[in-house]
């Protein structure tokens, strides 16, 4: 195994994943699928043998909670978590809240593939009528994040995504991946996806192929310029993994008895 | 209240407080006692408006625990040995009613809460000694395992306690920010004294209850405007205080 890895978790589900609608920045508790899937992860790591040196998150607290639960299964709740909105899920703007069913339904399911998964694609904005702009921009987390309130995003694309990641990456998680600590970062789906894409040196076009399952481990290795040395590679039975990320893909599809 | 503050917490019960044995390095969970004043705690901040920028814990899960449970959960919080509990040395493991039959109970109550009485070291051949010492934790901490303590006085509590009091929690206090310590009974004391200038022989008189949130306002030199308060129902606290420090009496149907 390289001297360099990496471990991305994406937390395990939250009551909107069961309802398939964009959660986003919204500060969902995980459900008891995604307290089980934590844990599950974390006595898989504990297996495997791994022991981490630091922990990144983001700050909405289904990411924190994750990483808790795998630090308890793993008895190092003393290893250091650092949380930053940098690392923050995709912002989905007006679309945050909405079903991607019911949005198959009206748009067709490719158009929601793509507004989920594309590099490029904008969605509107979230403005102050929306639902859950009050709960998002009101918390005090956002108050002490290094960006004032107004200069936050209102939404973003992928590409957006890891403009905003990189910085820190570089910053805080890069030097310590290259002192040859072993880290976890505690993301969420397009979070992990566009530092993958960026690592790995995946295609604007190939990058919306690209699926990340709840709750398990993803092993990048990676070379002394922290270039990914292979493919990204999940850890554990394969085929409960196929699984998985075939309920994420199956998200976003119209379910056939009501067409 | 003071622009300066500090919220002190012990953590609540594990099953050796139950069983009234010397915890110390030893890595025990909350039981559920424990786990239900740290929810308490965590009701009583949000009803008092309290909101912290900061948590500082001991590398002992129990602490951390704690904090998470008490915590909105992006609160930073940061961990080190030095605000673990003070290290009993042979007498981990041991239990306080047995060994007041056997030493009596003044004894025991000297080993537990005076200043300068160090007890035996853990040796190699104790029963926790390879539990405490083989942990990774101590592997990564700002000081070598050969050095780390093999038995301490609450003397040499506050000695490693106060470089980071001083480095990493001052600072901040100094800052303005809200800050707790989720810590263990004896390194709160050391502290505790430290801070209100508590003397030498006063400091084995100070007990400190399990769950409960103590305040203590400072002034910008960072000691003590008046004595630490409890927060919450006074005469609960109370019972619970009664409650610790009962813990080395023995029962009389023994005697």
């Amino acid at each position: 195994m390289s001297k360099y890895k990496l471990i991305i978790l994406r937390h395990g589900e939250g009551s909107w994943n069961k309802e398939n609608r964009f959660y986003s920045w919204v500060d969902q508790k995980l459900n008891s699928d995604g307290l089980e899937e934590a844990q599950n992860c974390g006595k898989q790591l504990k297996a495997l043998n791994f022991e981490f040196d630091l922990v990144f998150t983001s700050v909405p607290n289904r990411f924190i909670h994750t990483a808790w639960l795998i630090l308890e299964e793993l008895g190092q709740e003393w290893m250091p978590v650092e949380s930053s909105w940098h690392l923050n899920e995709h912002h989905y703007g007006a679309s945050i809240g909405l079903n991607w069913e019911t949005m198959a339904l009206n748009h067709d399911e490719e158009q929601v593939r793509i507004w989920r998964r594309s590099y490029n694609v904008t969605l509107p904005p979230t403005g102050e009528s929306h639902p859950y702009c009050h709960e998002i921009y009101s918390d005090s987390r956002y108050k002490v994040c290094g960006v004032t309130l107004d200069q936050l995003l209102r939404s973003e694309i992928l590409k957006e995504v890891l403009e905003r990641l990189l910085p820190y990456w570089n910053e805080r998680i890069a030097p310590e991946v290259l002192k040859g600590k072993i880290v976890v970062i505690s993301a969420h789906g397009n979070s992990s996806r566009a530092l993958l894409k960026r690592l790995e040196g995946i295609s604007n076009e190939d990058i919306i192929n690209i699926t990340l399952p709840t709750g398990v481990p993803i092993l990048l290795e990676l070379d002394k310029n922290l270039h990914a040395l292979g493919p990204h590679q999940f850890l554990g039975d394969q085929e409960a993994i196929r699984v998985a990320i075939k309920k994420v893909e199956d998200q976003g599809k119209v379910k056939q008895v009501k067409k | 209240m003071s622009k300066y503050k500090l919220i002190i917490l012990r953590h609540g019960e594990g099953a050796w407080n139950k069983e009234n044995r010397f915890c110390s390095w030893v890595d025990q969970k909350l039981n559920s006692d424990g786990l239900e004043e740290a929810w308490n705690c965590g009701r009583q901040l949000k009803a008092l408006n309290f909101e912290f920028d900061l948590v500082f814990t001991s590398v002992l899960n129990r602490s951390i625990h704690t904090a998470w449970l008490i915590l909105k959960d992006q609160v930073p919080v940061e961990s080190s040995w030095r605000l673990n509990e003070r290290h009993y040395g042979a007498l981990i493991g041991l239990n306080w009613e047995k060994m007041a039959l056997n030493h009596g109970e003044e004894q025991v109550r000297v080993w537990r809460r005076s200043y300068n009485m160090t007890p035996p070291p853990t040796e190699e051949s104790h029963p926790y000694y390879h539990e405490i010492y083989s942990d990774c934790r101590y592997k990564v901490c700002d000081m070598a395992l050969d050095q780390l303590p093999r038995s301490e006085s609450l003397k040499e509590v506050l000695e490693r306690l106060l470089p980071y009091w001083n480095e990493r929690i001052a600072p901040e206090v100094l800052k303005g920010k809200t800050v707790m310590l989720s810590a263990h009974g004896n390194s709160s004391r050391a502290l505790l004294k430290h801070l209100e200038g508590i003397s030498d022989e006063d400091i084995i008189n100070i007990t400190l209850p399990t769950g409960v949130l103590i305040l203590l306002e400072l002034d910008k030199k960072l000691r003590a405007v008046g004595p630490h308060q409890f927060l919450g129902d006074q005469k609960a606290i109370r019972d619970t205080i009664k409650k610790v420090d009962g813990q080395v009496k023995v029962k009389q149907g023994k005697k």
